[in-house]
């Protein structure tokens, strides 16, 4: 046990370099390389995690930018459809205004032409029963009372 | 009789060659049945990979990754290289230790002359890890620190030589002062039982095994490790200077 023992140190170094020797060459070498391969597996699959979150963010970044672009576009459309709805409004109400004005007095005309039309006319109808009358009563001999009876009956006849 | 000469080796086949006994004793067949136990482990987990690892795959995907981020990370250059060496290092002295805990298995790492030639092949094997690096010159070159005052690395050379030649005595005298203290112990406890010849003895011994036992289990890991890691440590630092 403490005396040198020359078999066993030979046979341990022997066997121990065997092992060594079958550990590099055989036994090893697979396992190393699977666990080496699953590593890089999995480095590359946290890799390409990261880069697709990278570009997920981006994405949604650019996302929002183009939707906010949107709402802007959308609010001046808005506003500019606003405008022009209220620019027509105004332009046919100020249209439809000048139209009435323009029909309005062209009413007034008509009223006023009919009315010295009629005018015109009374005033030749009240002439000739004027007239009408002055003959009558020239041609009769009246009284005062006559006179006033006649002239009444022929304003009646003129407004009947 | 000594106690202790239960830990002595025992002839089962006689053989010398060349004047050299290279008898076949239980020890050496704790060795080669270790050597078989890992190898075959080791052999059959590499032949049935699977993505989703079985209890063996775990286990020895386990002690690959423990040796590699933890003892080999020592390495800074061909870390993948030596991993082979120092996974046999670990595995040989972890199955060694433990299969000398077996009832009816010798205790081999409990035996000097098994210490010794691990602890002399591990200096061959740093030593030509050194040269092959730097060369003969640039290695012994390298024994002392960088930028030392030439009359001081000339004191400090033979220094650092012997401490080459003391690193493997020491891993060899620790690992085996290890393993027989604990054998030793358990021995000393069950002779108890002899020495007094009385039933009433019986629960020291016993308890007291149990309780080595366990600790032995312990020791024969942390052995290992160390063993391994001062292994790694020394090629670290023969390869890559100090």
């Amino acid at each position: 046990m403490f005396e040198f023992e020359p078999g066993l140190f030979i046979w341990t170094a022997v066997s121990f370099g065997l092992l060594v020797l079958l550990l590099y060459k055989v036994a090893l070498p697979p396992l190393l390389a699977f666990l080496a391969q699953r590593e890089q597996q999995i480095a590359d699959q946290l890799a390409a995690a990261a880069a697709d979150q990278q570009r997920s963010a981006e994405l949604l970044a650019q996302h929002k930018k183009e939707l906010a672009e949107v709402h802007r576009k959308a609010e001046e459309l808005l506003a500019q459809a606003r405008d022009e709805g209220r620019k027509t409004r105004d332009e046919i109400i100020a249209k439809a205004g000048g139209e009435a004005g323009l029909i309005l007095e062209k009413a007034k005309q008509d009223l006023a032409r009919e009315k010295s039309a009629v005018l015109s006319e009374a005033r030749k109808e009240i002439v000739d029963l004027v007239t009408a009358a002055a003959g009558k009563i020239l041609r009769q001999k009246l009284t005062a009372e006559q006179d006033r009876a006649l002239i009444e009956r022929s304003l009646q006849e003129s407004r009947g | 009789m000594s106690v202790l000469e239960h830990l002595e080796q025992q002839t089962i086949m006689p053989l010398e060659v060349g004047g050299v006994d290279l008898s076949i004793t239980n020890g050496v067949i704790t060795i080669w049945l270790s050597v078989l136990l890992v190898f075959t482990v080791f052999l059959t987990v590499s032949r049935r990979l699977q993505l989703v690892p079985g209890k063996a795959q775990s286990l020895a995907e386990v002690v690959i990754l423990f040796l590699r981020d933890e003892v080999a990370g020592q390495l800074h250059h061909g870390r993948e290289r030596w991993l082979p060496f120092i996974i046999a290092v670990f595995s040989f002295i972890l199955v060694n230790n433990l299969l000398g805990l077996v009832p009816g298995l010798a205790s081999a790492t409990g035996n000097i002359n098994v210490t010794a030639a691990l602890a002399v092949t591990v200096f061959v094997v740093v030593q030509a890890a050194g040269v092959a690096r730097h060369g003969v010159l640039g290695y012994i070159g390298s024994l002392v620190p960088p930028g030392l005052p030439l009359p001081i690395a000339v004191f400090m050379l033979p220094i650092e030589i012997v401490s080459q030649f003391a690193k493997p005595f020491s891993l060899a005298v620790r690992l085996f002062a290890n393993i027989f203290a604990g054998h030793a112990v358990m021995l000393m406890l069950l002779s108890l039982i002899f020495f007094f010849k009385s039933y009433l003895i019986l629960p020291l011994p016993v308890l007291g095994n149990t309780a080595v036992l366990v600790f032995e289990v312990f020791v024969a890991f942390i052995q290992a490790y160390i063993f391994t890691y001062l292994t790694t440590l020394y090629i670290a630092t023969a390869v890559e200077g100090h």
